[in-house]
């Protein structure tokens, strides 16, 4: 057993470090080549853009649950919260009430204050996020469907589609895309560049260092809370753009498939490590797996299935790796 | 101008001072602190000057980090007190409000995240420092390499994770963090309980260079000579009480000594003497993974084998693959000749091995069940019908170990997380008895327990040795290892650095070995003979 260890060359140790290093984009990697092989179709560019098109939304709301995850924090009602966005916004500008522009504040900083009162009862309340936020997962759908009887709300205001959903740049890129891919540079430039990333970070790997140093845990927590209600507030609109309506069943699925993205691209569920070029890795991943599943003809019940042990099988893989680094 | 009156004929007395008050840096009033279930810190006043160094001393337990838990925001004082900072009143409700006041910490424990970078760490305390919303990497480097290169600890390098750092490197990071912190006063709770002495005097350099300009530390440690050669004043705790402060040159070695433990130094650790037997466990060449490495020893029927170590050098890792609780990846483990390979410990139990553990809330003990129901973890596992367990039969069982080894409960239903750390150890103990046990490992078996206590612990595990059991223990506490054991074994980082017999055994020598740098342990040892027996 030893022999391996010990006698192993260092060529050998290098590039199983660079394995662990970008096991996320290995991993994609081989997923895309397989389906390739599979299915030529689906390196065709038009593919690809409605993968990332498809993926937009997640990857938003997966942007911000990093931040959330690296606290070793979790928030569950991301979805919920997209969905009240979009009833409320569809609500506000119906019939000409109000004008787009005052409307999307007016939701916007609904947005924020329904991820700070996550963070707030959280904190303040000492309770697990996890726990916190599986409440008002529910509270919030419940908002939703109570605004809206249950029922969908078209917008048919001009251009909000074309905007947000179903637009495209020079005539080529989805807008989606394009959104979700200056979110997720504004995204890595706060994680990796300002005090606020900073601390995020620091409060995740050890709270008490980070209480010694003297850092406000708490306002860092309120305000990554707060900011995973804006992540969800631009993913609620996207959702209800692609749709033309609000709907209050939008993104039940939302909050997992961030989860899973985050966790695929290597951020610790504990916290303290994270990459955002992770959780772009991880989100395409998954939405790979959809594009590619569904051109070969798989059901939705198949896709899911299929997903779970793809998490699996990653966070197998990256406990492996972490043995093995000690 | 300083009086200095004998400690031996007073058990209390306070230094006559002319110094005028607005001089004290710092002032303590009547501090207390009550943790449930244990007096910390009891009326202690001290103050400190600016530019001084100031030591605490006193043994494990004696308050001294409880008090500098509470001068850092950590804790908060008993209502009653007063802490005056520059004369002025002041409370500290979170560790943030100390920082403000200009009071850096190095705590004994960790402060580090293991995750970020070395310069990271660094900086991590000072963000208020930085104007902006951005990180200044740049800026950063400068510090981190500004201090380390003053430290002389080039092999450190900035851009590294802190995970990947050896111990004693992470505690020179930590070293590092405080001293570039804008303070009036540091804290230093041991800096130097796992650094090696060239580290430990660059620490030293660099104490003399804070006070030349103005700033005033409080240094914990144990190590008696370092004290010595650093501060300006002593102030010693006994038991949470302050017993005195003393002007360092007014006093030798011995005096601290007396006022640290006091007139029962004779009856702490009891004398025992057991006729030691046939070898029970046999250790060759154990190792696990990465962690541990090529340890061999023997235990004898009746034998206290002791092992030294700093902080980090495994000593507890190589407890737990001898308890299957960590895989055996090489080397042989026999008990009474014959090979076991015990691989959880559900196994090691059945070859009549206990683990007392370190961590009696996490592993020793649960906290939210009563005495008894602890007392019987093991005994409730027995086979029974149906699995009915006889209550009446194991109260019966608790009952009589709370008699045989004196656990001051007012009833066993008492809740165990309500017990002073002292009876909690005895109940962590008492539920391994009934099976008789032919090994015990004790680990850290009197940590944060009074020193009564402690001498009880020391009593029982002299009465388990006469009665033939084999006794592994962990000790970080030197006077307390050299005392007990029959024979020490010492390791660093995970490497077993040789057995030290009884005759050999002073404070100096197991500290040597434990500290040595490990790339060539034979070359800077004056123990080169010593070494290659043990090996």
């Amino acid at each position: 057993m030893h022999a391996n260890v010990e006698t192993a060359p260092k060529s050998r140790t290098t590039f199983m470090k660079l394995l662990i290093r970008y096991r996320t984009l290995v991993i994609l990697i081989v997923l895309m080549t397989v389906f390739s092989l599979l299915r030529p179709v689906f390196i065709d560019p038009k593919n690809l853009l409605a993968i990332l098109k498809n993926m937009s939304y997640v990857l938003v709301v997966g942007l911000g649950m990093t931040f959330i995850i690296t606290l070793g924090g979790l928030d569950l009602s991301v979805g919920s919260i997209a969905a009240v966005v979009g009833v409320t916004f569809a609500m506000l500008v119906r019939g000409g009430t109000m004008a787009p522009i005052p409307a999307l504040l007016i939701v916007l900083v609904l947005s924020m204050l329904l991820g700070f009162f996550n963070g707030f009862v959280s904190v303040k309340g000492k309770i697990e996020p996890f726990l916190v936020t599986l409440a008002t997962m529910n509270i919030y759908r419940g908002l939703a469907l109570t605004l809206t009887k249950g029922k969908p709300v078209p917008i048919v205001i001009p251009h909000f589609a074309d905007i947000f959903g179903n637009g495209r740049l020079f005539g080529v890129i989805p807008t989606p895309v394009i959104i979700s891919l200056v979110i997720f540079a504004i995204s890595w430039f706060v994680y990796t560049q300002t005090k606020f990333g900073f601390f995020v970070r620091s409060i995740g790997g050890n709270q008490e260092a980070s209480r010694v140093a003297g850092i406000e845990i708490s306002k860092v927590k309120l305000a990554a809370y707060t900011m995973s209600g804006v992540y969800a507030f631009i993913s609620g609109l996207i959702l209800a753009a692609l749709m033309n309506s609000g709907l209050p069943d939008a993104g039940r699925d939302l909050a997992l498939d961030a989860i899973s993205g985050v966790i695929l691209g290597g951020t610790a569920l504990l916290g303290g490590v994270g990459t955002m070029w992770g959780t772009l890795g991880g989100c395409l991943i998954i939405a790979s797996l959809n594009n590619g599943m569904s051109l070969l003809g798989a059901q939705y019940h198949v896709q899911i299935l299929v997903k779970g042990l793809v998490i699996i099988f990653a966070v197998l893989m990256d406990n492996a790796f972490k043995s093995r680094q000690r | 101008m300083l009086v200095y009156v004998n400690v031996l004929e007073l058990s209390t007395y306070l230094l006559e001072d002319f110094v005028s008050m607005d001089e004290y840096v710092l002032e303590l009033r009547n501090i207390s602190k009550t943790f449930p279930g244990v007096v910390a810190l009891k009326n202690v006043s001290m103050n400190v000057k600016k530019g001084e160094v100031h030591a605490l001393l006193g043994e494990n337990g004696a308050g001294k980090s409880t008090l500098i838990k509470i001068l850092s925001g950590y804790h908060q004082p008993d209502k009653g007190g007063e802490i005056l900072i520059n004369g002025k009143p002041v409370t500290f409700k979170e560790p943030r409000d100390a920082i403000k006041s200009a009071i850096v910490t190095i705590y004994q424990e960790l402060t580090l995240c293991p995750d970020m970078t070395v310069a990271e760490n660094i900086v991590l305390d000072k963000q208020n420092e930085f104007k902006g919303f951005l990180l200044r990497q740049s800026d950063y480097q400068v510090i981190a390499d500004r201090v380390l290169s003053a430290l002389g600890q080039h092999e450190i390098d900035p851009n590294k994770s802190v995970r990947s750092l050896s111990i004693a490197q992470q505690q020179v990071v930590e070293i590092a963090k405080a001293v570039t912190s804008k303070a009036q006063i540091v804290l230093m709770d041991e800096p130097t309980s796992s650094i090696s002495q060239s580290d430990t005097n660059k620490l030293m350099d660099i104490i003399r260079n804070l006070k030349a300009n103005g700033v005033s530390v409080i240094y914990i440690s144990h190590r008696l000579h370092e004290i010595n050669g650093i501060a300006d004043r002593i102030t010693v705790l006994r038991d949470g009480e302050l017993v005195g402060t003393v002007n360092n040159a007014d006093v030798t070695e011995q005096d601290l000594i007396q006022m640290m433990v006091g007139r029962e130094l004779t009856n702490v650790y009891p004398k025992r003497d057991v006729q030691i037997g046939d070898t029970v466990l046999k250790v060759e060449n154990l190792t696990s993974g990465e962690l541990v490495k090529d340890i061999s020893f023997e235990v004898h029927k009746g034998e206290i084998l002791g092992i030294g170590g700093l902080v980090g050098s495994r000593r507890t890792e190589m407890l737990e693959a001898l308890f299957g609780l960590r895989p055996v990846t090489e080397g042989k483990i026999y008990l009474n000749d014959e090979e076991i390979h015990p691989k959880n410990p559900r196994q090691a139990i059945k070859h009549r091995i206990a683990f007392v553990t370190e961590d009696r809330k996490k592993t020793g003990l649960v906290a939210c069940l009563p005495v008894f129901e602890n007392i019987n973890m093991l005994n409730a596992q027995r086979p029974s019908f149906a699995g009915y367990l006889n209550w009446a039969q194991l109260k019966e069982i608790a009952q009589k170990h709370r008699k045989t080894l004196d656990i001051r409960v007012s009833k066993i239903e008492q809740i165990m997380g309500s017990l002073s750390g002292g009876n909690q150890q005895k109940v962590a103990l008492a539920k391994w008895l009934d099976f008789s046990p032919q090994v015990i490992i004790f680990d850290e078996p009197t940590r944060g327990i009074d020193i009564g206590a402690k001498t009880e612990i020391y009593q029982i595990m002299g009465e388990l040795a006469a009665r033939g059991t084999a006794i592994l223990m962990v000790s970080s506490e030197l006077p307390e290892l050299i005392s007990v054991a029959d024979r020490i074994l010492v390791m660093q980082e995970g490497h077993m650095k040789g057995i030290v017999e009884k005759e050999k055994m002073t404070q100096e020598y197991v500290m040597s070995l434990a500290t040595q740098k490990s790339q060539n342990p034979a070359e800077n040892s004056p123990m080169k003979g010593l070494m290659n027996d043990a090996r």
